[in-house]
């Protein structure tokens, strides 16, 4: 009995996402369930389909005749279908050759980030056992950018959003790409504000020099497969300051 | 595959291979099924977001995302126009959204008992039977009913603001959305 009322109210939750018709704390979690259930999933899949008929009476348009070379010249620069890791292996090599010239960039950025977050004691300055490491991440494919500086002497990471997009649906997830390895995750991170991230042992012992910090759009909750499945918006190397 | 065999496929059929392409990473394919659905699917957003600019940037992360999630589609389960014109609506809403912009105070009578013409190609496609079957159970829907899933679907509308524009209490509006969708689905199953 009950099973079947929790079956209609999950259809008629998959309908109402499907349509739009949410918003807050409703949407929130339809959007969750989408993103988490596949059965949820399907209930959205099937709704979008019956009602897609309906877009037939929408009278087509012409866009602007431009916006076809704009589109192909971003998918151009855009990471195709599945192949994330390589673009940020790709990434990695063209940045470990801009390394030498970012470290001046990177150190004016990180005169920047200190500014802002300063309720917790005034950042020391690194002493030679205990870099500090500073990352510019920016878009191959847009504006975002982000600058993330990790405190290897309280082993914490403070990311500093910049022009990156609200995560509406999904989560942004910072992984951090050893010389030669695969991306290894460090987390949700949340753009909407400077935040600090307590780096354990275990993530802290790749944060080094030669490594290369990316964020990717994924699934709400983060990567199901444990490597980046969405799209990269910005990366760059770690260098010391 | 030359162009000989390309041109005698039926539409569907085209876009099947172009996105089965695209998920290939072909840039050209992405340039053909550009050419075939641009003016559909900018219909869509423009009708959504009802400014050019807008719709024309929405319209580009349209085509971005087909790019990305084209090995996504699997022509077993979904129909190749039905997926993109999905996708043009729900990147179309999410900018609606994220713009915070007001939209469509206009009270619900006026904005969505209007048919807009349509006679594209693709619409042809698949005017068929899917879309008489829909009209028919929307047909079947109390008039309040079919108004609110209407505009919910043409104007990207809230339930806050269905209720807002057919200036009844937000309980009531999600209970005459409910009961259409119901019997919408009870209907289409039938």
């Amino acid at each position: 009995m009950s099973d079947a009322r929790d079956d209609e109210e999950r259809d008629l939750l998959a309908a109402e996402h499907a349509l739009g018709l949410l918003e807050g704390e409703e949407a929130r979690r339809a959007r969750l369930l989408a993103a988490s259930d596949p059965d949820f999933a399907e209930s959205v899949a099937r709704w979008e389909a019956r009602l897609a008929p309906l877009g037939d009476e929408i009278a087509a348009a012409a866009p602007d005749p431009r916006l076809r070379d704009r589109i192909l010249a971003a998918i151009a620069t855009a990471p195709g279908a599945g192949d994330n890791v390589v673009v940020l292996r790709r990434t990695l090599r063209r940045w470990r050759i801009l390394a030498g010239a970012m470290t001046a960039v990177a150190a004016s950025l990180a005169l920047l980030f200190v500014a802002p977050v300063t309720q917790s004691p005034p950042v020391a300055p690194p002493a030679q056992a205990a870099p500090m490491l500073v990352a510019n991440l920016a878009s191959t494919n847009g504006p975002a950018s982000l600058t993330i500086a990790y405190d290897s002497r309280r082993a914490n990471l403070t990311i500093m959003p910049g022009r990156v997009g609200a995560a509406r649906g999904h989560d942004h997830q910072l992984w951090i790409i050893p010389a030669g390895g695969a991306p290894i995750s460090l987390g949700i991170v949340h753009l909407d504000a400077p935040r600090r991230m307590p780096m354990p042992p275990a993530m802290a012992r790749h944060l080094r020099p030669s490594a290369t910090l990316a964020v990717s759009v994924e699934p709400v909750g983060g990567s199901p497969t444990g490597q980046p499945t969405g799209p990269v918006i910005a990366s760059g190397p770690l260098v010391t300051i | 595959m030359n162009s000989h065999q390309i041109n005698d496929m039926p539409e569907r059929d085209r876009l099947v291979a172009a996105l089965e392409r695209i998920g290939q990473g072909s840039s050209i394919a992405l340039g053909e099924l550009y050419d075939r659905t641009a003016a559909k699917l900018f219909g869509i957003c423009l009708r959504i977001l009802g400014d050019r600019g807008e719709a024309e940037d929405a319209l580009q992360e349209v085509y971005v995302s087909i790019w990305r999630r084209a090995d996504s589609f699997d022509a077993a389960r979904a129909s190749p126009i039905t997926w993109l014109a999905t996708i043009a609506r729900n990147r179309a809403v999410d900018r609606l959204r994220s713009s915070g912009r007001p939209r469509a105070t206009a009270p619900i009578e006026a904005a969505s008992d209007v048919a807009d013409s349509a006679d594209n190609a693709l619409t042809l496609l698949e005017a068929s039977e899917d879309r008489a079957r829909l009209m028919g159970c929307v047909e079947e829907l109390e008039a309040r009913q079919a108004r609110a899933i209407r505009a919910a679907f043409f104007e990207g509308n809230t339930y806050a603001e269905l209720a807002s524009r057919a200036d009844v209490p937000l309980p009531t509006m999600k209970s005459w959305v409910r009961r259409g969708l119901i019997r919408l689905r009870e209907c289409l199953e039938r």
